[in-house]
């Protein structure tokens, strides 16, 4: 049977998160070399809005929207076999995020 | 820490560089851009892999952006790897305190040696040209068994193929995984290769497929090395912003070269990035 009605969806979301994501690393960089200053303090998610220079928090940002946008794509995926009533594709395409997130929550841990 | 404008202009065209060949091949470049990060650099092994990360989730995205819309991408194939890389990622993190990453090191390095040589080698032309009248110039997919065809901008044709021997690659995956979870890398190296030589899924197939496959792998390091907050931006988004320049580059390349180049250049890659996991290990 042939399917790729999925591919259209995930192609956007893919492509859309490597535009924003790359324009908010673009417009970081610029603002970092400008100021003069190219510090590079070691950040976590929850200085996004608090700590570290603005230039290094807009590079976070980016940072963030190109990391996320590879599960985004599995996610849309999901939505795309679930359409499709491919019960088996999307349960595979929800234990590998199942597994992923185990493993992120495992490593924080 | 801070990173001179030099440094910046070496991490952009370290990034522009890995980038294409990531992209042109399926790899996400985090084998050769840790030991770059941190011999050439200086920086920790910690910030390298972190950024490495990173680099290697903008390869993906980038390139299985335009992968995908092409139909180069078969997901479903990719996900049902992505089980056993996920569930070896995990099972790497579990017994990384009982095997030294030397060891594993050299273990992946003659794994890779061994996969390098088959792909110079190989004859790994798979798929079955059904003609280009009245078709459209866009993949599918096909459910069981898993397959699909492309368009072969190449020799202007769609080009069908069926995945066979499964477990082939479920194990290959389940061991890049493995290394992944212990060194710090894609796994895309294995991939395609398994994909490639030991399911006869076709090279662009294999390499845009193992492209959409290590964004996902990659995204679960990133946030393990994020949390505890291994991240410098100012590394990363060089690094990040030559990668997405370079892997759009290498993209176009990828859908008019030859299966023989790619393989070749696959080969190559692999065995060079082979000696650089020998000499860590026994390092």
């Amino acid at each position: 049977m042939k399917s790729d009605s999925g591919h259209a969806l995930v192609a956007a979301v893919l492509r859309g998160g490597v535009a924003l994501g790359g324009v908010l690393l673009a417009i970081g960089l610029a603002i970092g070399i400008v100021a003069g200053d190219t510090s590079t303090p070691a950040l976590r998610l929850t200085d996004l809005f608090a700590g570290g220079p603005l230039h290094a928090r807009l590079e976070l940002a980016g940072i963030l929207v190109c990391g996320a946008t590879p599960g985004m794509g599995v996610l849309a995926l999901i939505g795309a076999r679930l359409r499709e009533r491919d019960w088996a594709a999307a349960a595979t395409a929800t234990v590998v995020v199942g597994i992923l997130l185990v493993g992120m929550i495992i490593g924080h841990v | 820490m801070t990173v001179g404008l030099l440094a910046l202009v070496g991490l952009v065209l370290l990034g522009l560089v890995s980038g294409s060949l990531g992209a042109l091949v399926g790899i996400g470049g985090g084998v050769v851009i840790v030991p770059a990060l941190t011999i050439l650099f200086g920086f920790d092994i910690k910030t390298a892999i972190a950024a490495s990360l990173v680099a290697v989730a903008v390869t993906s995205i980038t390139a299985s952006g335009r992968y995908v819309r092409l139909g180069l991408v078969n997901t479903r194939l990719a996900l049902t790897l992505e089980l056993a890389t996920a569930l070896g990622g995990l099972a790497g993190g579990f017994i990384g305190t009982l095997v030294p990453a030397r060891v594993l090191s050299v273990v992946f390095g003659v794994l890779l040696v061994v996969t390098g040589i088959l792909s110079l080698r190989g004859h790994g032309e798979h798929g079955e040209h059904v003609g280009a009248a009245g078709v459209e110039r866009a993949g599918w997919e096909t459910r069981r068994p898993l397959g699909g065809a492309f368009w072969d901008e190449r020799t202007a044709s769609m080009v069908s193929y069926t995945a066979k021997r499964l477990p082939i690659g479920e194990g290959v995956s389940f061991v890049a995984g493995l290394a992944s979870g212990l060194l710090g890398v894609g796994g895309g190296v294995l991939k395609v290769p398994a994909m490639n030589l030991g399911m006869d899924v076709p090279v662009k197939v294999a390499a845009a497929t193992s492209s959409f496959m290590i964004g996902v792998t990659a995204t679960a390091g990133l946030t393990v090395y994020l949390g505890r907050g291994f991240l410098h931006p100012g590394v990363a988004a060089p690094l990040a912003l030559g990668v997405l320049a370079g892997a759009l580059v290498g993209t176009r390349f990828a859908g008019a070269a030859s299966p023989r180049a790619l393989r070749t250049t696959l080969g190559v890659i692999l065995v060079l990035v082979a000696v650089v996991m020998v000499i860590r290990g026994a390092g």
